[in-house]
């Protein structure tokens, strides 16, 4: 047969169940082949007037005329820029730790906390200042600052003076700025609320489901439930910020992982929007010592995500508006066109340029697991100090590029062919840390990321590909922000 | 455009003016504007103007000298507003260039053409000479308070090159208030400079209506007729949304595109996703379509399935998306609130079936031009 | 006749691969992707011949069906990754002038012009 004058366009390709082909390229358009369309394709033998071809063709995987050939090029650099837009700004999101103080004292707990009494653990006015300088250096035109510790509202001053002097420099600066608050709740009162509410300051808070869930990983230091302080605090919180200036996030660990859904219900029942359904980190307490039953199996927190995921589509085709928000990403990244910032799974990894942490010291780290493996011992991760370094000192130093130009999947063994790059990223300090690797790359086969991350995308991309309508409809809803009724067409 | 046959009387070129129904000879009449005053049969002395339109056959007795048309029924006479402009040509044609009650008025910039589309319901030919002149100063004669949309169209109206930034500014100028349309295919719109040049006018509200008819080049050049078309409206599109230009895409479906339309739609959002609007279109069977009936006609009822898929799949992408030129019978219920009563008036008509339909109200109706060309499935909803 | 599989030993295994149609990177990336599970090698055996050598890692239990099994995965694995190799070889390049126009300035850019010189590295 005849040989057909066509080129394929970059693009990676993945065996999949029942005989299918997946190829994606390089802005996250896909495509499913069978067998013999991807040998037809492969040899060069594909009827120019099939549908296969067409979709071939629509979808930038091959190319068939000198004409053309610029203009998919063309086509394909706009929406690679587009996919890439979140590097366009530099660093954003500024975590600032202003004390290591903590009334809780959270099994899992990777701030590795100290006693609330510890007051050398606290940042200064002086170093506030200069923490709030570096970040205005940041050239991103919108920065947010996010309260983190340990418990801030055991340094409410700093917190009040770092909202006061980033206020007024940006009177000149004249940037997007915005205040998070990342708190367990249990201090908070009516002058703190109303002067949250008052700087437009939104809240994270932690909850990890119903009572007997959320107790027993979430201690009060001085002992007892925390449970009802939340509940409590939750309410008074809401009734002065509104419930859309209030979210929650939990940590999964060995107690809760067969009881999502009971944590999904409690998240839906005390009005929260959505979940993030976070998976343990290795670093802080849940490393050391005692706690590592709190440890699971990197399958069977897969398997516990998929139920959960499957309970929360149910629950949004009853009527409800919930979303999982990690779910949420990958969806955005493979249904749309669109670029998704996402720290924890990005490629370049997000660590430094996407979001930087700033230690009650003043110590500049691209990451939190680098300043908790810096808490652990290992200070290769600190990037300077905001008394001693520039800018350019911290987030040009040798040290960050070396992590970012090794954390592109392009680079690393076995991504640089992954069907699902697009939709994946890396993390380099992971990969120092639990594979040993001093290059940042960690060992793909072997790695627990990978696992995790390629079971889960592989989930909805069968999903995706099953088609179902109203699983569809969810999807899209999440994906757009609207109610599941909305997006449905009766 | 709607268009009535009267009989001419001192027209020795065609007059181009103002529709005036006032009778009092006190109004104030304005100097630049040619005034066109309608007249009953019953009125007695008549008002100064530059031309007339008369009902019945009262031309005889009031003995004018200006141009006029007279012959036409009262009905049609009342028909006429205040405010409409028309061209009254020697053979006695009142042709209504502008409806003052009309959302859907439109400037046909010229009847060139640079594509050869197998379905052009208006097939090209030459521009006279004072085209331009004509129009731009048809614009000047349009009501600014009373002119929410207008549509500048053709033909190709990019053929003219810096014509049309004179349409543009000229509507920029008088029409201020009015959100403005050019229907294009976009091929000029690949030469940046050109986009450039339009950017330059500084229109406060423009959309560009742009056609495309598969999510690949060999289906749309075909239909297009002139290869290397798809590519260089795709630039075209996006040369208009790197100046944040509003932008609308069109697609005609016929039976060399329907299985194509899902496709297209995922093409249109992952590739233009700046889109304001897309419009799902049916068929006219007029013009140059007549011609190319066996390669384009398709009953509309017989791909409802790849529309209802493409709209759902707009839906979900949270785009706008309308359905025109398509009758409720032949459409799902689901898609109902997507069709939208997109045939003008003038060129609208329904069937005898449908004359006891309950929907017919809300129905599209059919395109006067397509008589002959409708789907099997036409039903009246009882 | 060369045998392709062969086992040396209880859980060992050979594969014999020839340099004509299988280059050393496109077996290295597929071994590769074998090492959560197994310990592999890979040599020259001949002068023809490239030899890769399969164990399962200590702590891996593994039956011997599961060993053959894993072992042609992985010679239909290489026969991706020396397609992988090709395309990369003769279309990579276009790669790099996405991500080259994706990050220019937004000028009217030479691409048009370099392209037309060099669409891609046809076969």
């Amino acid at each position: 047969m005849n040989e057909v004058d066509y080129i394929i366009l970059p693009c990676k390709f993945m065996r999949c169940p029942q005989n299918r082909i997946l190829l994606v390229n390089e802005v996250g358009e896909y495509l499913y082949l069978t067998e013999e369309e991807f040998e037809g394709l492969a040899s060069y033998q594909l009827e120019p007037d099939s549908r296969i071809y067409y979709d071939l063709k629509s979808k930038h995987f091959l190319s068939d005329s000198e004409r053309s050939l610029p203009s998919q090029v063309n086509l394909l650099a706009t929406k690679y820029r587009t996919k890439k837009a979140y590097l366009r700004h530099f660093t954003s999101l500024h975590m600032v730790v202003v004390t290591l103080r903590c009334n809780q004292i959270c099994n899992y707990c990777h701030a590795s906390s100290k006693d609330d009494t510890a007051r050398s653990y606290d940042m200064d006015v002086d170093t506030a200042k200069k923490v709030v300088d570096m970040i205005f250096e940041s050239p991103s035109p919108s920065i947010k600052i996010e309260f983190q510790g340990g418990e801030p509202l055991l340094n409410f001053t700093i917190v009040e003076e770092i909202v006061k002097y980033a206020e007024k420099t940006n009177k000149a600066k004249r940037k997007n700025l915005s205040f998070v608050l990342c708190t367990n709740l249990t201090l908070i009162n009516q002058d703190i609320l109303e002067y949250l509410k008052k700087h437009t300051v939104l809240i994270s808070t932690s909850l990890d489901g119903p009572k007997a869930l959320h107790d027993a990983n979430r201690i009060m230091r001085c002992g007892g439930s925390s449970y009802d302080k939340v509940i409590d605090k939750l309410k008074l919180t809401r009734a002065v910020m509104g419930n859309e200036n209030v979210s929650a996030l939990m940590t999964t660990t060995n107690n809760n992982l067969g009881n999502l859904n009971q944590i999904i219900d409690e998240y839906v029942e005390l009005g929260f929007q959505g979940v993030f359904l976070r998976s343990l980190n290795p670093y802080g307490y849940a490393k050391t010592g005692h706690n590592e039953k709190l440890q699971y199996d990197m399958d069977d927190f897969v398997s516990a995500y998929k139920k959960a995921i499957e309970y929360i589509i149910t629950l949004n085709q009853k009527g409800a508006y919930f979303v999982e928000y990690f779910a949420t990403i990958l969806l955005t990244r493979i249904l749309t066109p669109f670029s998704t910032g996402f720290m924890d799974l990005q490629s370049p990894a997000g660590v430094g340029i996407l979001g930087a942490i700033y230690d009650f010291n003043g110590d500049v780290y691209p990451s939190d697991e680098g300043r908790m493996l810096a808490a652990m011992g290992d200070s290769h991760f600190r990037l300077g100090n905001v008394k001693r370094n520039t800018h350019a000192e911290l987030f040009y130093s040798p040290l960050l590029q070396k992590i970012i130009h090794n954390s592109c999947v392009e680079i690393v063994p076995s991504c640089h062919s992954c069907a699902y790059q697009q939709f994946c990223g890396t993390d380099p300090i992971r990969a120092y840390s639990q594979q040993n690797d001093k290059n940042y790359f960690g060992c793909i086969p072997t790695s627990e990321f990978c696992k995790k991350y390629k079971q889960i995308i592989s989930y909805f991309m069968d999903m995706i590909r099953e088609n179902d309508q109203a699983v569809m409809d969810v999807f899209w809803s999440w994906v757009t922000r609207r109610k599941y009724n909305e997006v449905r067409i009766k | 455009m709607k268009s009535l046959q009267g009989i001419s009387t001192n027209i020795h070129s065609s007059i181009t003016g103002v529709i005036t129904k006032r009778t009092s000879r006190n109004w104030f009449k304005r100097k630049d504007k040619i005034t066109i005053l309608c007249v009953n049969d019953q009125s007695g002395k008549i008002a100064h103007a530059d031309a007339y339109i008369l009902a019945g056959e009262s031309a005889h007795k009031h003995n004018l000298d200006a141009p006029v048309v007279h012959g036409i029924s009262q009905a049609e006479l009342n028909d006429l507003n205040d405010g409409d402009v028309v061209l009254l040509t020697r053979d006695g044609k009142i042709k209504v260039i502008y409806s003052i009650k009309s959302n859907h008025n439109a400037i046909f910039a010229t009847n060139r053409c640079n594509l050869h589309c197998l379905m052009c319901p208006q097939p090209s030919s030459s521009d006279a000479e004072d085209i331009l002149k004509n129009n731009i100063s048809l614009i000047g004669m349009m009501d600014p308070n009373r002119t929410e949309y207008l549509a500048i169209t053709g033909g190709e109206p990019t053929v003219l090159g810096e014509g049309l930034l004179d349409l543009i500014q000229e509507c920029k100028k008088h029409l201020p208030k009015t959100a403005l349309a050019i229907l294009t295919n976009g091929l000029k719109l690949a030469e940046i400079d050109f986009v450039r040049k339009i950017a330059g006018v500084n229109h406060p509200d423009l959309i560009f209506a742009i056609p495309l008819y598969s999510d690949n080049d060999a289906i749309h050049d075909m239909t297009v007729g002139v290869p290397g078309s798809f590519y260089k409206t795709i630039k075209g599109l996006h040369n208009l949304a790197l100046f944040r230009y509003k932008v609308e895409i069109r697609t005609v479906i016929h039976a060399l595109n329907n299985d194509r339309i899902l496709q297209l739609s995922e093409f249109i959002y992952r590739n233009f996703p700046f889109t304001s609007h897309v419009a799902l279109m049916a068929l006219e069977m007029t013009g140059i379509a007549k011609v190319n009936t066996e390669k384009l006609w398709i009953d509309p009822y017989d791909y409802t399935t790849e529309l209802a898929k493409a709209v759902q799949y707009l839906h979900r992408a949270d785009m706008n998306v309308s359905i025109y030129n398509h009758q409720l019978c032949t459409l799902p219920s689901s898609l109902w609130q997507y069709s939208r009563k997109s045939i003008s008036g003038w060129k609208n008509s329904f069937l005898e079936e449908c004359s006891c339909c309950v929907q017919k109200s809300k129905c599209g109706g059919f395109f006067e031009t397509g008589r002959g060309y409708s789907s099997k499935h036409i039903h009246p909803f009882l | 006749m060369k045998k392709i599989v062969t086992k040396i030993e209880d859980n060992r295994m050979l594969v014999t691969l020839h340099k004509a149609f299988y280059e050393k990177l496109a077996i290295m990336s597929a071994a590769h992707g074998l090492t959560d599970s197994f310990v592999v090698m890979v040599e020259p055996y001949d002068e023809e011949y490239t030899a890769v050598y399969f164990e399962p890692k200590k702590d891996i239990q593994i039956v011997e069906s599961g060993l053959y099994e894993a072992v042609q995965e992985f010679c239909n694995r290489v026969l991706d990754e020396q397609l992988r190799l090709d395309i990369e070889k003769r279309y990579g390049n276009i790669r790099d002038m996405i991500v080259k126009q994706a990050f220019a300035p937004v000028t009217e850019a030479q691409l048009s012009k370099e392209l037309s010189a060099d669409p891609g590295n046809k076969k």
